[in-house]
């Protein structure tokens, strides 16, 4: 755990197999883990018993699209958590605090809620999507490149209790009896009894998003050099600036509309893998996105720990783990800002 | 009812008993007497009943006179939330507030025991008699239900009469006592299902069903994941259809491809939530479902147990 110190420009070697392992032993986990435990197996090789059939089910159509949505909302937010803070200069940037993931919920809940989701094909993620952009531009407007991470700050909240306070607004509002008992979802997040249909929604905005926030490695490293250098060096920052609100409203946007709001997970994970990458904002994208899905599984399966008897909603788990990281950083900028 | 009505009349009306003359003293006596009878009546049974609270609503309509109803809430003529809509029809509404509720001079407010204590407290602190109705996990505790609130009504002979064609009912659907009980999951919107004490459980034990909710430890409400239903390999699902059909997140679960893999190849019965939601006579034609989709199950046997026709 000393590797930063003695090399503390260079990237760790292990990085990327260690993520990449514990990426695979969750999603593995995850597959397996349950009400039901899945002999993976013996199932592979037929020799499941009389059940296979039930476990097979299980596995096709409910442990495995959930997989596959913790992979994309957990690297979509860890993705965008590290664009975002290099972009902003700011270690506090992220989805969850500036309010794109409760905006894109509010787009997602008035889509949903009001019939547009049953009649209009790809409405729920283009609500969610509408959302998530309309609250990433109104933060870009509050406290844009160079603000202070208190602004920011105060930024993202005064996006986030606007959007949670209309989200219950149109909750109310609907026409259904169980919307307002919905509040829950759209506030926390989970990702429990999700199927294809939630992974077909989420895939093509993912295809489009992530490539152009995995691509942004080279400004984010010249715009360490500060913004003159780095135009100077041929970056042209508005452009990047439309690139990161564009690609985070897409992927936030449709991630949110089928997960919910889930917050912490991009704030934590670029702190968690920062000091293995050099503290180099470019090389932090990729990982990040990797360490985003990895806790994203590893959350979800604790909602599913068999100790606690019910399904914990997953916001409540990254939210325990992401909140004291939180107060950690905010102690550090006090005493950093005095 | 008339008699309620006549004995308040009468209690009024013989009030001024005073003075009576030397000879009619005795006579006097007893006709005070009858009237303070007739007056402690009156009071005690109320007229004019507001209910803020939709099973309320739904079992004082089955009560009560139409005209003793000063005001029902809002739900109760909503065709897709109450059993009653029809009869709750051109009655004025309430949505359940203590200032609406203060200005219709009620003499009794019919309340829910668990949602509405804030309002509750504060008609009572405005003076105002307020009956708290809870929540019947039982026909036995229904049944109790509707004998104590025709009493506080003074609506006894209605109580009973529909008390006893409740149990007739009950009784002529029951299977409980049938050999090869199918196992049945209640899946409901949201996930939710229901063990044995509740009503919607009992009623599935009275159908002749073992039910997925005991297996899993479910003594009430719980959550049933779509995994532990597969699991459990059910003969029968009762899934729940709420009688609106607006969109929300509740529905979206019963779109899941493995419900749908699992209900191609179960007995599979739709359940209108209004039937059950709210404890009420009208629960035996939910009892009468659950007997029709046990009765579908046992003819898709090979050895099909005989069912008692329902009645």
């Amino acid at each position: 755990m000393n590797a930063p110190s003695q090399s503390p420009t260079s990237q760790a070697r292990w990085l990327w197999p260690v993520l990449v392992t514990t990426t695979a032993v969750l999603f593995i986990a995850s597959l397996k883990v349950g009400p039901a435990s899945i002999p993976l197996w013996d199932l592979t090789t037929g020799n499941a018993g009389a059940e296979a059939a039930t476990l097979a089910l299980i596995l096709a159509e409910i442990r495995l699209p959930r997989a596959i949505l913790a992979v994309f909302v957990g690297g979509t937010l860890g993705l965008c958590g590290a664009v975002l803070q290099g972009l902003l200069r700011n270690p506090l940037a992220e989805p969850g605090l500036l309010g794109a993931s409760s905006a894109g919920a509010l787009g997602a809940v008035i889509v949903l809620y009001h019939g547009l989701a049953t009649t209009v094909p790809l409405a729920l993620p283009m609500g969610g999507i509408a959302g998530a952009l309309t609250g990433i531009i109104l933060i870009m407007f509050l406290a844009g490149r160079g603000a202070r991470p208190s602004t920011l700050i105060l930024a993202g909240v005064a996006v986030n209790s606007l959007a949670g306070a209309l989200t219950a607004l149109a909750l109310n509002l609907a026409p259904s009896p169980f919307a307002s008992l919905e509040i829950v979802f759209w506030m926390l997040g989970s990702l429990a009894d999700r199927s294809f249909d939630h992974v077909r929604i989420v895939l093509p905005f993912v295809l489009l998003g992530w490539p152009i926030l995995l691509t942004l490695r080279r400004p984010l490293e010249a715009l360490t050099l500060g913004e003159d250098v780095a135009s100077s060096l041929g970056f042209d920052l508005r452009h990047l600036q439309l690139r990161v609100v564009l690609a985070t409203g897409l992927t936030v946007g449709a991630c949110v509309s089928v997960s919910g709001n889930i917050g912490f997970v991009g704030l934590m994970v670029p702190h968690l893998l920062r000091p293995w990458v050099g503290h180099h904002p470019g090389r932090l994208v990729a990982p990040s996105a990797l360490g985003g899905a990895a806790l994203l599984l590893g959350a979800d399966l604790l909602t599913r720990s068999p100790v606690l008897g019910q399904e914990l909603k997953l916001g409540v788990v990254t939210a325990l783990l992401g909140a004291p990281l939180f107060l950690h950083l905010l102690w550090h900028l006090r005493r950093r800002l005095l | 009812m008339r008699p309620t009505e006549q004995n308040l009349s009468a209690g009024k009306a013989s009030w001024p008993a005073g003075n009576p003359g030397p000879g009619t003293r005795r006579a006097g006596r007893w006709l005070s007497l009858l009237a303070l009878l007739a007056a402690g009546l009156a009071s005690a049974t109320p007229q004019r009943i507001v209910s803020i609270n939709l099973c309320a609503d739904q079992l004082l309509l089955t009560l009560l006179p139409r005209e003793r109803l000063v005001s029902v809430t809002y739900l109760a003529a909503d065709p897709t939330q109450s059993m009653m809509a029809e009869q709750a029809r051109g009655l004025p509404v309430n949505h359940g507030r203590a200032d609406e509720v203060v200005r219709l001079k009620p003499d009794l407010v019919v309340a829910g025991r668990y949602s509405q204590t804030q309002t509750v407290s504060l008609l009572r602190a405005l003076g105002i008699d307020v009956l708290e109705l809870d929540v019947p996990a039982s026909t036995d505790q229904l049944i109790q239900q509707v004998k104590d609130l025709g009493q506080r009504l003074g609506v006894s002979g209605t109580a009973d009469t529909e008390i006893q064609r409740f149990r007739r009912t009950l009784d002529a659907l029951d299977q409980s006592a049938l050999p090869n009980r199918p196992l049945a999951a209640l899946y409901r919107v949201n996930r939710g299902t229901e063990g044995r004490n509740t009503l919607i459980g009992e009623l599935m034990h009275r159908a002749g069903m073992r039910n997925v909710a005991d297996e899993l430890g479910v003594r009430r409400w719980g959550t049933l994941p779509l995994e532990s239903l597969l699991l459990a390999q059910p003969d029968i699902v009762l899934v729940e259809q709420s009688s609106d059909r607006q969109p929300a997140m509740a529905h979206q679960f019963l779109q899941h491809p493995a419900l749908r893999h699992l209900l191609a190849k179960t007995q599979t019965a739709v359940l209108d939530n209004r039937g059950w939601r709210c404890a009420g006579p009208w629960l035996t034609q939910s009892l009468a479902q659950l007997v029709e989709t046990r009765s579908r199950w046992s003819a898709t046997r090979a050895d099909p147990t005989p069912v008692q026709a329902p009645p």
